[in-house]
C-alpha cells in the first residue's frame, strides 16, 4: 500500500510539473501583457513603461522566462504579483482558504443532502420523493448560478433585509463568527443546490443498479427490513460512483466557485483568478495552476485509496495469476 | 424614466424625490465607497488607475484643488501670484506636518513634482515639458519658473493630475515604485490615513486628527470595499452596505434600478469624458472628408443617446465637451451641420465615387472595441444598422482589453475604433491627444487616427501656451470649427458621469474630478 502511495504521488507530481509549464506557456502566449492593466486610461511615460516591463522579467524570451520560474519554484518562491505587488504564494494561500471556507462545508452539506435524497428515492415513497430529487436535480443542475445569486440578493438582502448582500465580512460586527455565517448563506446555498443535484443524480443511478441485484432479493427474503437492506447493502455497493464523484467536486473546489464569488464580492480564489487573467498576472496564474492542478490530483489519490475501504475487494496491487 | 437637464458647467443634481437637504455638518461616521479591486499602490502620482489614486486622494494633498467648476483653488498652497509674462509661479505654502509629525516644507514640493510628477506622472507630463526650474528660497515657499507659458498649469498641481505632493523624508534616496509608502503604508497630509488594508476585502482610512484644515475632516473613517461585479456594487448600495459608487464604477444601463429610489441620490459630476468613434484616416477610403461625413450624416446620435445610453448624458456637438464651458463653442453644432439624413448620406458616397457592388455593398468597416464596456456592443450593433441603410457593412471587432489595445493603438488595424477619453479637465491635457501630429504614436490613448494638420496643431499649442483664459478660448473655438469639417473622430455622446451614493451622504462629496473635498463631507445619523 505504501508503495503504492509514494508511486501515485511521484506520477502526480510530474505530470503537476507538465501542467504548470504548459499552462505558463499558453498564458505568456496569450496577447497583451500585464503592463497595459498596470497603465490605466492615459498615456503613461515609455521610461516608467520599460522600468516595469524591466522589473517583471517581461523583457526576457519566454524560455528564460520559463526557466527562471521553474528554479525559483525549486526554492519554494513563487513569485511576485504584477497587480496586487506582494509575493504570489502567501496571497493565493489566503485567498485558497477563504474559497475553501465557503466551498467545503457547502460541498459537505451537499454531498449529505444528495445522498440522503437518494436513498428515500430508492425507498419506500419511492415514486414521489422519486419526482422530487429529479426536479431538484433538474433546476439545480440548469440555473445558472449568477442569475440565482442575484435574485437572492435582491429577495433576502434588499427586500426582506433578513442576509447581507455581499462579502465576507460586516465593517461593523460584534460577534465575528456569526457575522460569518451570515455572510455564508447565501452564497453557500448558491453552490450546494448545483452539487446537491450531481451527487443525487449519481447515487440514485448506482443505488438503482445495485438494488435490481440477487443478492438484495436474498437479504429482504431473509427477512432484513427494507431500511436496513438500503443503508446497510445497498449504498455500501452503491458508493463507488458516489465517491467518485464527490472526489471530484473536492479536488475542483478551489476553482470551482468562480461566479458566485464575483456575484457575491467573496473574496476568495475565484475572483483573483478572474482578475489575474483580465490584467495578464502570470506569476499569480501560475501559482493557481499548480495549487489547484495539485489539489486535484491529491483529491484523486484519497478518492482511490478511499475505494478500498469502502469496498475490500478492490486491492491496490496488481492482482496474482 | 428621469431625465437629465444639464448646464454647460457641471452642477449638483439630485434625482431622487426626497432630495437630501443640507443640514449642518455633523461629526463622526464611516463611509463606505466601493472599488473593484485593490489598487496596486496607494501613491496617486506614478499611475492614473482610479483605485490608486482613490485611496491615495484622501492620505495626500496637492498644490491645487479642483472645485465644482473645475478651477484650481488653494489646498497645500494658500496663494500664489504669477509673473505678467505668466512664467514665474511663487507659491507660499500652509504650515503643517506630515502624518508621521515631520514639518512639510518647500523642500518636500520640489522633491516630488522633479522626481516623481514629472517622471512617472503621467497626466503631469505636459507640466513638466514646461517647467524650466524649482526653487525653495525658503521652508514655505516654492518658485516655479517655466521656459514658455502653460495655460493649465495650476489645474496640473492637482492630485488629479499626478501631483499630490509626497514627502521628501520617506522617498528620497529610495526607489519611488517599490517603497513600503508607495505600496502600501502612505505618509500624506492629508484628511485621513492608512489604518488597515485587508486584501480582497476592504481598506480602511481613519480621520487626521492635526489635520491643519480646523474642524475637519466630519467623518471619522472612509472604508473601501472591493466589489469586482458592477451589478453586485448597485445591490450592495441599495441593501445599505456601502454608501457610495464613484461613476467610474457605475454604469448608465444600471440607472434604472436605483431612479425613484427613495435612499439613494446622484449627483451628475467628474472630469468630462467622451464616447467617440476614431477613423484610421490612414486608410482609404477613411482619409477622405467627404466620406467621413458621409457616414456621419448617416447616424442618428440623439437615437444612439437614447438607445444605447439610457436618454442619459447629451449628445456631443463640438469636438470640445460643452462642460468645459470657457472652451466649447455653443455655436458649432454638428447636429445641425450635418443632420441625420441617409439619402444625402448615400449622394455624398455616390459623389465620392463609392458605388455600391454587385451586392449592394459599397464599403466594410471594421469596427474595434473593448467589449468590457456592454455600451459599446449595443452602439456597434446600431450603427452597423444605420450603415447599412447607405449600404455600408460593419465586421464587428468586440475583443477584450488586452487585446483591443495592440489593434488599435500599436498595430493601427481597424477603420474605425469606438474609444472612451477623458477630457482630464482641460483640452490640453485631454483633447488634444486626439488631433496633434505630435500625438501619433504607438501608445494608448494618444492620436490612433493619424489625423494631421498644421493648422490644428498650431492651434493646440497656441491655446496650451497662452495663459490667459480668452485667449485659449479663442483658440479653441477656431479648432473646433476645423475639426466639425475635418471629421477625423466623431464625437458621439457626452458621457453622463453619475456618482451614487445612499441619502445620508451629505455636503461635498463627488464635488468636482471625484477624488478632492472628502474632508468636508459627513453622514447623516440613521432616523430612528
Amino acid at each position: 500500500m505504501t508503495r503504492y502511495i509514494v508511486g501515485r504521488m511521484f506520477w502526480g507530481l510530474v505530470m503537476v510539473l507538465g501542467l504548470v509549464m504548459v499552462d505558463f506557456v499558453i498564458t505568456h502566449l496569450l496577447p497583451g501583457d500585464p503592463i497595459d492593466a498596470l497603465v490605466g486610461n492615459y498615456p503613461a511615460p515609455a521610461a516608467y513603461i520599460e522600468r516595469v516591463r524591466h522589473d517583471f522579467g517581461l523583457d526576457q524570451s519566454l524560455p528564460m522566462q520559463l526557466g527562471h520560474f521553474l528554479v525559483n519554484l525549486a526554492q519554494g518562491n513563487f513569485g511576485f504579483s504584477f497587480v496586487n505587488r506582494q509575493p504570489v504564494l502567501p496571497l493565493i494561500l489566503d485567498r485558497a482558504g477563504i474559497t475553501l471556507i465557503l466551498m467545503l462545508p457547502s460541498l459537505i452539506l451537499a454531498s449529505l443532502i444528495g445522498v440522503a435524497l437518494a436513498v428515500a428515492a430508492t425507498g419506500q415513497t419511492g415514486r414521489i420523493m422519486d419526482s422530487v430529487l429529479t426536479g431538484v436535480s433538474l433546476i439545480g443542475h440548469s440555473i445558472p448560478v449568477f442569475w440565482l445569486a442575484q435574485i437572492l440578493i435582491v429577495v433576502f438582502a434588499i427586500k426582506l433585509q433578513w442576509l447581507p448582500a455581499q462579502g465576507m465580512r460586516s465593517i461593523r460586527t460584534h460577534d465575528p463568527l456569526l457575522d460569518l455565517l451570515r455572510h455564508l448563506v447565501l452564497p453557500a446555498f448558491c453552490i450546494t443546490i448545483y452539487y446537491i443535484a450531481v451527487v443525487a443524480r449519481v447515487a440514485r443511478a448506482s443505488m438503482l443498479e445495485i438494488l435490481h441485484q440477487d443478492f438484495i432479493l436474498t437479504a429482504r427474503a431473509k427477512g432484513i427490513s427494507r431500511r436496513a437492506v438500503l443503508w446497510r447493502h445497498v449504498l455500501r455497493n452503491a458508493a463507488i460512483p458516489v465517491i467518485t464523484v464527490v472526489g471530484y467536486n473536492f479536488g475542483t473546489s478551489l476553482t470551482g466557485a468562480i461566479l458566485t464569488e464575483t456575484v457575491f464580492a467573496w473574496p476568495g480564489l475565484g475572483g483573483l483568478f478572474i482578475n489575474s487573467i483580465a490584467n495578464r498576472d502570470y506569476p499569480v496564474l501560475s501559482g493557481i495552476f499548480l495549487l489547484a492542478s495539485i489539489a486535484v490530483v491529491m483529491a484523486n489519490i484519497i478518492t482511490d485509496l478511499l475505494y478500498a475501504v469502502a469496498d475490500p475487494r478492490i486491492r491496490m496491487t496488481p492482482a496474482r495469476a | 424614466m428621469l431625465q437629465l437637464a444639464l448646464s454647460a458647467a457641471p452642477t449638483a443634481l439630485s434625482l431622487a424625490p426626497r432630495v437630501a437637504c443640507a443640514d449642518s455638518p455633523q461629526y463622526g461616521g464611516t463611509l463606505i465607497m466601493a472599488l473593484d479591486t485593490d489598487p496596486p499602490t496607494v501613491n496617486p502620482n506614478i499611475t492614473t488607475g482610479v483605485p490608486d489614486v482613490s485611496v491615495g486622494s484622501l492620505v495626500y494633498e496637492a498644490l491645487t484643488r479642483i472645485d465644482e467648476s473645475f478651477q484650481p483653488v488653494p489646498s497645500l498652497a494658500e496663494s500664489w501670484t504669477v509673473s505678467p509674462d505668466n512664467l514665474i509661479y511663487t507659491f507660499k505654502l500652509i504650515k503643517t506636518n506630515w502624518h508621521d509629525g515631520t514639518p512639510f516644507t518647500s523642500k518636500d514640493v520640489k522633491f516630488t513634482l522633479e522626481n516623481v510628477s514629472a517622471k512617472y506622472g503621467a497626466k503631469f507630463r505636459a507640466a513638466a515639458s514646461h517647467i524650466k526650474q524649482i526653487t525653495t528660497p525658503d521652508d514655505a515657499t516654492v518658485v516655479i519658473e517655466l521656459g514658455s507659458p502653460f495655460g493649465p498649469m495650476l489645474f496640473s498641481l492637482s492630485s488629479y493630475a499626478n501631483a499630490a505632493i509626497l514627502p521628501a523624508h520617506v522617498f528620497d534616496g529610495t526607489d519611488v515604485l517599490t517603497n513600503p509608502a508607495t505600496l502600501s503604508k502612505p505618509i500624506g497630509t492629508g484628511p485621513f490615513m492608512m489604518k488597515e488594508w485587508v486584501r480582497g476585502q476592504t481598506i480602511t482610512l481613519e480621520r487626521n486628527p492635526h489635520y491643519w484644515r480646523k474642524g475637519l475632516p466630519y467623518l471619522d473613517q472612509i472604508v473601501f470595499r472591493m466589489i469586482p461585479d458592477t451589478s453586485a456594487r448597485v445591490l450592495a448600495l441599495k441593501a445599505g452596505e456601502i454608501d457610495y459608487i464613484y461613476f467610474y464604477y457605475f454604469s448608465a444601463e444600471q440607472y434604472s434600478q436605483i431612479a425613484g429610489d427613495p435612499k439613494i441620490q446622484v449627483r451628475e459630476r467628474g472630469t468630462p469624458e467622451d464616447h467617440l468613434i476614431i477613423w484610421n484616416t490612414r486608410r482609404a477610403p477613411f482619409d477622405q472628408v467627404k466620406v467621413r461625413q458621409a457616414l456621419f450624416t448617416a447616424i442618428d446620435r440623439e437615437y444612439i443617446k437614447k438607445a444605447v445610453f439610457q436618454n442619459l448624458g447629451s449628445v456631443m456637438q463640438g469636438a470640445i465637451d460643452s462642460r468645459i464651458a470657457w472652451a466649447n463653442d455653443p455655436t458649432i453644432n454638428l447636429g445641425q451641420m450635418y443632420p441625420y439624413d441617409p439619402q444625402k448620406a448615400t449622394a455624398m458616397l455616390d459623389e465620392a465615387g463609392l458605388k455600391p457592388g454587385a451586392d449592394g455593398k459599397r464599403l466594410k468597416i471594421n469596427l474595434v472595441y473593448d467589449s468590457a464596456d456592454t455600451s459599446n456592443e449595443r452602439q456597434a450593433q446600431v450603427l452597423h444598422s444605420m450603415w447599412q441603410k447607405i449600404g455600408v457593412d460593419v465586421a464587428f471587432a468586440g475583443l477584450t482589453r488586452n487585446m483591443m489595445l495592440p489593434r488599435a493603438f500599436t498595430d493601427w488595424d481597424f477603420d474605425a475604433t469606438l474609444q472612451a477619453y477623458s477630457t482630464a479637465g482641460d483640452p490640453a491635457l485631454g483633447v488634444s491627444r486626439l488631433y496633434i501630429t505630435s500625438a501619433i504614436r504607438k501608445a494608448p490613448f494618444v492620436n490612433a487616427s493619424g489625423y494631421s494638420n498644421p493648422a490644428v496643431d498650431q492651434l493646440f499649442d497656441k491655446a496650451a501656451s497662452a495663459a490667459l483664459q480668452a485667449e485659449r478660448a479663442a483658440a479653441y473655438k477656431q479648432v473646433e470649427k476645423i475639426l466639425a469639417t475635418d471629421l477625423p473622430v466623431f464625437p458621439v455622446w457626452q458621457t453622463a458621469l453619475l456618482n451614487v451614493a445612499s441619502t445620508r451622504v451629505q455636503g461635498k462629496w463627488a464635488w468636482s474630478t471625484g477624488y478632492d473635498y472628502w474632508d468636508e463631507v459627513w453622514m447623516k445619523k440613521d432616523d430612528d
